[in-house]
């Protein structure tokens, strides 16, 4: 009786063995870029009163739709490779509004996670600069970028920091 | 006179050839003649046969694993898995496993395509922890190291962005990756008949290292499973003993 319960015994351990199965992505599968805003009179973080609104120009799609009390936003990079253009749109209560313009380099890498997880496109930013408009049309403007972490992934943590100036420059 | 005397001398020779014949009943065998060492009872034997020594050289196997097979024709990935292994002294068992992992599956909720054939090999020793070395069931415990180089196929629907409207296409062919594992095995094995065993084994495997490709990690590695830090698996075996 042993001997008979041995082979069908051993199936039942393989194939319970082989059975299991799990969903094999991240819950945050989504590849954006994180830019961190700062002070340029202090270097400290800074939590945005006015408001901000952040454009692509090639298609009109707002990343960030007047903004205001945040201290960071996430935004897309283009999937394929060359330089993204930003329009950050400043404005405040008294009506004043400016536009400055973000300038990333940044080179594309195709990332496979596993058959569950939508293919993505990770990027390694190579470059950053900003323009800066005149304080008189809006007294706050990009015054320079920073790259802190130039990989962007799944991990939603600072890219990029804009430093804000709110007065001349020296 | 004489007749009388034959007559009693054949009768009584009669008698003994009667009472002879009569020793043996006629429809019962011979005993069988005495071959090798016999035993008084079977508790004896199984004694004698517990204190025989395994001499180092104890013959080999050769195996296929039947549950690698099943996988690799019902589920999105399997093998078609070969193994050969010694046996010293009947506790120890040197043994190389090689064999084609085989995977083309498309996942039906992302419509990612993955397609792989390719060979690995697995360098190892199993122990008999059975008390007799000699019993026809053999229970062990063992040490893989497994290797695996390989190319695999991905393609997915193109990618599509929606802020910068743009499309990428995402088909890669020829990828290569290259992975190493260790694995710790606990088996079961009993003789089926003559020459032939079936044994089953349950193994965790531990990802040693992982050379992803220019995409990313493989999904499935050839004989390691679904590419992660870790992975169990099983093997059915039908085992000749040579």
């Amino acid at each position: 009786m042993k001997r008979a319960l041995f082979p069908w015994l051993s199936v039942l351990a393989a194939v319970f063995a082989a059975g299991c199965s799990n969903i094999d992505c991240p819950l945050d599968n989504v590849v954006v870029a994180q830019a961190g805003l700062y002070s340029y009179e202090t270097k400290k973080a800074l939590t945005l009163s006015d408001s901000l609104t952040i454009v692509i120009p090639q298609t009109g799609e707002k990343v960030v739709n007047r903004a205001t009390g945040i201290s960071s936003f996430l935004f897309p990079l283009k999937e394929g490779a060359g330089c993204d253009t930003l329009l950050c749109r400043f404005s405040n209560s008294a009506g004043q509004q400016a536009t400055d313009t973000l300038f990333l380099s940044h080179t594309p890498s195709p990332h496979f996670e596993s058959l569950d997880c939508p293919p993505a496109v990770f990027h390694t930013i190579t470059a950053a600069r900003a323009t800066s408009h005149s304080l008189g049309l809006m007294p706050l403007t990009i015054d320079s970028v920073s790259v802190v972490r130039s990989s962007v992934n799944y991990d939603d943590i600072e890219n990029i920091r804009l430093f804000l100036r709110a007065t001349a420059s020296h | 006179m004489t007749t009388l005397r034959i007559f009693a001398f054949s009768f009584a020779l009669l008698l003994h050839i009667s009472a002879l014949f009569a020793q043996t009943p006629a429809d019962s065998l011979r005993p069988a003649p005495v071959r090798g060492v016999q035993y008084a009872s079977p508790a004896e034997a199984a004694a004698a046969l517990a204190a025989r020594k395994e001499p180092f050289w104890a013959g080999g196997s050769v195996s296929v694993n039947l549950a690698g097979a099943v996988l690799a024709a019902c589920s999105p990935y399997g093998e078609y898995e070969a193994a050969a292994r010694l046996n010293w002294h009947g506790r120890f068992f040197p043994t190389a496993e090689v064999g084609l992992g085989v995977s083309d599956h498309t996942n039906e909720t992302t419509d990612i395509h993955y397609k792989v054939s390719a060979p690995y090999f697995r360098l190892g020793l199993d122990y008999n922890v059975a008390k007799h070395v000699n019993d026809a069931g053999r229970i062990f415990v063992g040490l893989r190291y497994g290797f695996s180089s390989f190319k695999y196929d991905l393609d997915a629907p193109d990618l599509s962005d929606p802020y910068y409207g743009t499309s990428q296409p995402f088909r890669y062919t020829g990828l290569k990756s290259t992975n190493h594992w260790a694995e710790a095995l606990f088996g079961l094995e009993a003789r089926l008949w003559g020459m032939l065993r079936l044994g089953w084994s349950l193994r965790y495997r531990v990802r040693l290292s992982d050379k992803p490709s220019a995409v990313g990690s493989a999904w499935y590695v050839p004989g390691y499973g679904k590419n992660d830090t870790h992975a169990m698996g099983a093997t059915f075996q039908l085992i000749f003993d040579i």
